[in-house]
C-alpha cells in the first residue's frame, strides 16, 4: 500500500497538451519508510515534480497541471486550502537547497524551533527544542537556541531545517537537493544524518539530487528522469548493476570516479532538451546510440523485473560494448 | 502590466517628443505675442472661437500655441538636467564603486549631503539672488537629482566588478580606464538608463513647480508651470488657463512613470541574471 | 628552474575586524610543463586565494609567487605580459566570467589585443582556430553569450584561454556547476587540449574523482596549509593524511556496493579566523595525539612520492 502515488502527472506552461511541458505524465509510488531517488540534469523536471507534491510550484503553473497526486487515498491537487496547510510541514515535510531561504534570518533558531513544535501540539517547548536540536547532531544545543542563522555553518543550519521538518512527525519527507552547496565532507555527514533520523522515525524520503553518489548511498530505489519524464526506476541495486534504459548506462558511465583513470569519460553528444524543444517521441533519441525508427514513438514503461521497468524499445537489449 | 497601458504610454511619450520638436513650427499663433482684445478667450467648445482652440490666456496668448512651446521648453530642460546630472551622477558613482575605500566613503557622504538639500528652498535661494533663469532651474535640478545616478552607478558598479570577466580582464593587464570603458560602463548602462526615464517625470514637475514659484522659467516663456501660475487668479472665472498646462504635466508625467516602469521590469531580471 | 609557475612558502593574511585571517599559508607548489597538478579542498581552505595570487589579482603577504624561476614582483613589462600569455585561467562560472555586452570575438581577442602584437587578421585567425578547436564554429564568434548554454559558454571560456598558445592552464573548478554529461564532454575536451597542445594545467578542485582524472599529481590542503601531495592515484586511492582520508571517505562512489567507510569524516570545518592551535585539522581527526593540539607538524617527505604533514604519520603510526 503506497504512501504517496503520482499518476500521470503532467505539468505545463499554459493549458492544452500543446503547451510546453515541465513535467510529462509523470507515475510513481513512494512505500512507508522506503528512500526514493529522483536523479536527473537540468531541464529533467526533478526539483518540479518534487515540488508539485505539496503545490509549491509557482501559482502560474496550476494551469496546466494534470492528474493525481495521492497521499493515502486523498487527492493533493484537489485539496482545499487548510487541508493542504496541514499537510504541509505535517505529514509532508520539505528540505531545500539553501537552507538561508527556509530560515527566517530574523529569528533565533530557538524561536523558530519551538514555533515548529507548538504546530506540532508539543509542550515544555525549550526542552523540547534542545532535545530536537540534540537528535540532529548539533554540538551544545541548549546554546546553540539563541543562536541565528547567520552564525552557524551551511551544514549546521541544514540540520537546523531537519530539525523544523521533523517537528510534525511527518510520514513522508521530500529533500530538493539539500546538500548540493554543502562540502564534501559536510554531506557525508548529513546524509548519514538523514539515515539515521529515518530509521528513527520510520518516515519515507523523496530524495531529489543529480548525483548518482548521493543515489548509491542513501536510496532504496531510484526514478531517473529525462526531459520531463521517468525514463527509468527501479531498485538502487538493480539499476547501478543493470541498467536498461541507454541515457541511465550513459549517465553512469560518465561519472569520473577515484579508482580508475581512464583516457577520456565516454560522453553523451549534445545536451539535454530545454523546455519546449522536446523532440518527437523518444526525448533522448536523437543523442541514443541505440536509436532506430521506432523512437519517434514514444516508448511505454515496460516492467522488466520486479519493480524494475524503464521506457525504451531495446530495454531489453544488451549494452552496446 | 497591461499591454495597452504601455502601448498608450508609449505613444503619449511620442506624440510629447514630437509635438516638443516639431509643434512650435506647426501653430499659426505666436506663443509670446497676444493682443489684449482677445485676453481670456474661453476654449472652442467653451463658447470660443476656432480661432484660438483652446482659449487664451490673461495677456491673450494663444494657449494651444503656449502649450506646444511649453512641451520644448520641458523636453529641453529634462535632456539637459538628465544630461548633466546624469554624467556628474554617473563618474561620481561609478568611481566610488571602483575604488572603494576612503574615496567612496567620502563620495557617498556628498550624496547624502546631496539628498539632504531642501530643493525648493534652494532654488528660491538662487532664485531671489540673481532672478529666474534658463541656467538656475537647470542648475538646481541637476543638483538634487544627480546623487540618484550616482547610488545606482556606485550599487551597479559593485555588483559587475564581482563579476569573473572584471577579473579576467584585470589579469589580462587591462588598465583601470579601459576596464571601466569596456567591461563596467556597459553592464551599468541599463540600469541608468532606467534611472533617467523615471526621473524625467520629476524634472518635468520640478520645473513646472519652480516656475509656478516663480524661480524658474522666467516669463515669457511658457513654461507649464508658469502657465499654472498665471491662471492662479482666474481658476474659477478662467479655468482654462491653469487646466490645460496642467492636463498636459499629469499625461506626460504619468506616461513616462509607466514606461519606466516597464522598462525597469524588462532590465530587472536581466540585471538579476539567469535562470539556475 | 623548470617549472614554469612555482610558489614558495606562499602565504596571504587579510586585516579583518575579526583580527587576522590567515587564508593561506607556507605553501609551495611547482607545475612543471605537460604536466598536470590537482589542487584539492574544501570551503576555506584558500584556493581561491591561491588563484588570485597566481593570477596577480591580489599581492602575498609572505613568501613569493615565480614565473619560470623569477619573482612576479621582479617581471619587466615584456616579462609580465609574458607571463600573462603563459598561464590563462578558466573560472567556474560561465554565466559571469563573458562580459554580457560584447561578443565571443571580442571576449576572445581582448586578451590578444593586450599582451601580444598580433595583427587585427591574425587574431581573427586566432578566434576562428580556438572555436573550432573546443568544439564551436568560426560563426559563433558573432554571437553574444546569452545565446549560448552553459556548457557551450564554458568552452568560449577554454577558447579564450588558449588563444594566447598558453603553457599553463589554470581551471578553477570548471566543471563542477555542469550537468554529468556536460561535465565528461567539457572534461575529454580539457584533456584532449591538454594533450594536443603540451599544456601544463593547474587544476583547482574539491572532488577527488575530477582531479584524478585530470592530474599527474594532487596536492591537499586544509586552512590554508598544504597537508598532503603525492601522485594522484595514489592520493586518490590509498592518501596518507586524515583529512584526505575523510575526504576520499565522502566522495561518494557511484556504488551502492562500495566498502563501507572505515573512518567517516566528523565535525564542521573550522572558521578560518579562528584556526585550530598545532595541527589545524586536529578537532576532527580520529588519530589525534596530544602533540597534534600543541604543534603544527611539518611536511616530510612521504612513502610513495610526495610530501606529508601529520604527527601520526611522522611518528610511524601507521
Amino acid at each position: 500500500m503506497s504512501l504517496l502515488s503520482i499518476r500521470n502527472l503532467s505539468v505545463r506552461l499554459g493549458r492544452g497538451a500543446e503547451a510546453p511541458a515541465i513535467l510529462e505524465e509523470v507515475s510513481l509510488d513512494v512505500m512507508p519508510g522506503e528512500t526514493l531517488g529522483l536523479v536527473g540534469e537540468s531541464g529533467s523536471g526533478k526539483s518540479t515534480l518534487g515540488m508539485s507534491v505539496l503545490r509549491l510550484t509557482p501559482p502560474r503553473l496550476a494551469d496546466g497541471t494534470s492528474g493525481e497526486i495521492l497521499w493515502e487515498g486523498r487527492d493533493i491537487l484537489k485539496m482545499r486550502g487548510r487541508e493542504l496547510r496541514g499537510l504541509r510541514g505535517g505529514e509532508i515535510s520539505m528540505i531545500l537547497q539553501d537552507p538561508m531561504a527556509s530560515l527566517n534570518p530574523v529569528f533565533s533558531i530557538g524561536a523558530q524551533l519551538t514555533e515548529a513544535l507548538r504546530r506540532a501540539g508539543r509542550s515544555d517547548l525549550l526542552k523540547a527544542a534542545e532535545a530536537a536540536l540534540a537528535e540532529v547532531r548539533i554540538p551544545s544545543p541548549a546554546d546553540r537556541l539563541r543562536a541565528y542563522p547567520h552564525q552557524m555553518s551551511g551544514g549546521m543550519r541544514q540540520r537546523v531545517v531537519s530539525a523544523i521538518g521533523l517537528a510534525q512527525e511527518p510520514r513522508l519527507i521530500i529533500c530538493d537537493e539539500p546538500t548540493t552547496a554543502l562540502d564534501a565532507t559536510i554531506q557525508f555527514q548529513f546524509l548519514d544524518l538523514l539515515r539515521a533520523l529515518q530509521e528513527a522515525h520510520g518516515m519515507a524520503m523523496l530524495f531529489v539530487t543529480h548525483d548518482f553518489g548521493v543515489v548509491a548511498r542513501i536510496c532504496d530505489r531510484v526514478a531517473v528522469m529525462y526531459a520531463g519524464r521517468i525514463v527509468e526506476t527501479g531498485p538502487v541495486r538493480e539499476i547501478f548493476r543493470n541498467p536498461r534504459h541507454p541515457y541511465t548506462r550513459a549517465l553512469l558511465a560518465a561519472v569520473p570516479s577515484t579508482t580508475a583513470a581512464p583516457d577520456r569519460l565516454p560522453v553523451i553528444e549534445g545536451a539535454p532538451p530545454s523546455i519546449g524543444n522536446r523532440p518527437e517521441g523518444c526525448a533522448f533519441h536523437p543523442r541514443c546510440p541505440l536509436a532506430g525508427p521506432d523512437c519517434q514513438r514514444q516508448p511505454p514503461m515496460e516492467t522488466l523485473a520486479p519493480r524494475h521497468q524503464a521506457a525504451c524499445w531495446r530495454a531489453r537489449e544488451e549494452a552496446v560494448a | 502590466m497591461q499591454k495597452f497601458t504601455f502601448r498608450a504610454a508609449l505613444v503619449l511619450l511620442a506624440l510629447f517628443v514630437l509635438t516638443a520638436v516639431f509643434g512650435p513650427y506647426l501653430v499659426e499663433h505666436d506663443p509670446l505675442k497676444g493682443s489684449l482684445r482677445a485676453r481670456l478667450e474661453p476654449p472652442l467648445w467653451a463658447g470660443g472661437s476656432a480661432e484660438h482652440l483652446l482659449g487664451t490666456d490673461r495677456l491673450g496668448r494663444d494657449m494651444l500655441a503656449r502649450i506646444v512651446s511649453g512641451a520644448r521648453i520641458s523636453l529641453t530642460v529634462c535632456v539637459v538636467v538628465i544630461a548633466i546630472a546624469g554624467s556628474i551622477g554617473t563618474a561620481i558613482g561609478t568611481l566610488s564603486g571602483y575604488v572603494g575605500g576612503w574615496l567612496d566613503r567620502i563620495l557617498m557622504r556628498l550624496v547624502d549631503l546631496a539628498l539632504s538639500l531642501p530643493v525648493i528652498l534652494l532654488a528660491l535661494l538662487i532664485g531671489a539672488v540673481s532672478g529666474p533663469s534658463f541656467g538656475n532651474i537647470v542648475l538646481v535640478i541637476s543638483l538634487v537629482l544627480w546623487s540618484q545616478y550616482a547610488r545606482m552607478a556606485r550599487g551597479e558598479t559593485l555588483r559587475v566588478k564581482n563579476e569573473d570577466y572584471v577579473d579576467l580582464a584585470r589579469t589580462s593587464g587591462l588598465g583601470h580606464v579601459r576596464i571601466i570603458a569596456r567591461h563596467i560602463l556597459p553592464n551599468i548602462a541599463p540600469a541608468l538608463i532606467v534611472v533617467a526615464t523615471l526621473q524625467v517625470g520629476v524634472v518635468i514637475v520640478l520645473e513646472a513647480s519652480l516656475s509656478f514659484l516663480g524661480v524658474g522659467v522666467p516669463p515669457p516663456n511658457p513654461s507649464w508651470g508658469s502657465m499654472v501660475a498665471d491662471g492662479r487668479s482666474y481658476v474659477v472665472t478662467a479655468w482654462w488657463v491653469s487646466l490645460f498646462p496642467g492636463i498636459a504635466i499629469l499625461l506626460v508625467v504619468m506616461a513616462v512613470n509607466i514606461v519606466g516602469d516597464a522598462l525597469t521590469d524588462r532590465i530587472n531580471p536581466a540585471l538579476r541574471g539567469r535562470t539556475a | 628552474m623548470s617549472a614554469i609557475l612555482s610558489t614558495h612558502a606562499l602565504g596571504r593574511t587579510f586585516r579583518t575586524r575579526g583580527g587576522p585571517l590567515h587564508a593561506l599559508s607556507d605553501v609551495s607548489i611547482e607545475c612543471q610543463p605537460h604536466h598536470s597538478l590537482g589542487v584539492v579542498g574544501e570551503s576555506g581552505c584558500g584556493k581561491t586565494t591561491l588563484n588570485r595570487l597566481i593570477l596577480m589579482l591580489d599581492t602575498p603577504t609572505e613568501g613569493e609567487v615565480r614565473f619560470k624561476g623569477k619573482p612576479l614582483p621582479a617581471l619587466s613589462a615584456a616579462e609580465r605580459r609574458a607571463y600573462r600569455r603563459a598561464v590563462q585561467p578558466v573560472f567556474q562560472n560561465p554565466f559571469s566570467s563573458l562580459n554580457p555586452r560584447l561578443r565571443v570575438r571580442r571576449i576572445i581577442r581582448e586578451p590578444l589585443a593586450a599582451n601580444t602584437e598580433m595583427s587585427r587578421a591574425q587574431i581573427d585567425a586566432r578566434v576562428d582556430e580556438v572555436l573550432e578547436a573546443v568544439g564551436l564554429i568560426p560563426r559563433d564568434a558573432d554571437r553574444f553569450p546569452a545565446e549560448f548554454s552553459g556548457g557551450q559558454r564554458q568552452r568560449i571560456a577554454i577558447a579564450r584561454a588558449l588563444a594566447s598558445k598558453p603553457e599553463l592552464m589554470l581551471l578553477d573548478e570548471p566543471v563542477s556547476s555542469q550537468d554529468i554529461s556536460i561535465r565528461a564532454q567539457i572534461l575529454n575536451v580539457l584533456k584532449e587540449l591538454r594533450d594536443e597542445y603540451g599544456l601544463a594545467t593547474l587544476f583547482v578542485s574539491h572532488d577527488l574523482a575530477t582531479v584524478r582524472f585530470m592530474c599527474d599529481e594532487v596536492v591537499v590542503i586544509y586552512l590554508g596549509r598544504i597537508v598532503e601531495h603525492g601522485p594522484a592515484d595514489l592520493i586518490c586511492t590509498a592518501p596518507r593524511h586524515p583529512y584526505t582520508q575523510a575526504l576520499l571517505a565522502a566522495t561518494l562512489p557511484a556504488d551502492p556496493d562500495a566498502p563501507a567507510v572505515a573512518i567517516p569524516p566528523e565535525g564542521e570545518i573550522p572558521s578560518p579566523l579562528s584556526p585550530p592551535k598545532g595541527c589545524a585539522y586536529h578537532t576532527r581527526c580520529p588519530f589525534k595525539r596530544d602533540i597534534c593540539k600543541t604543534t603544527r607538524p611539518i611536511a616530510q617527505p612521504a612513502e610513495g612520492g610526495g610530501m606529508i604533514a601529520c604527527h601520526m604519520v611522522h611518528q610511524g603510526g601507521w
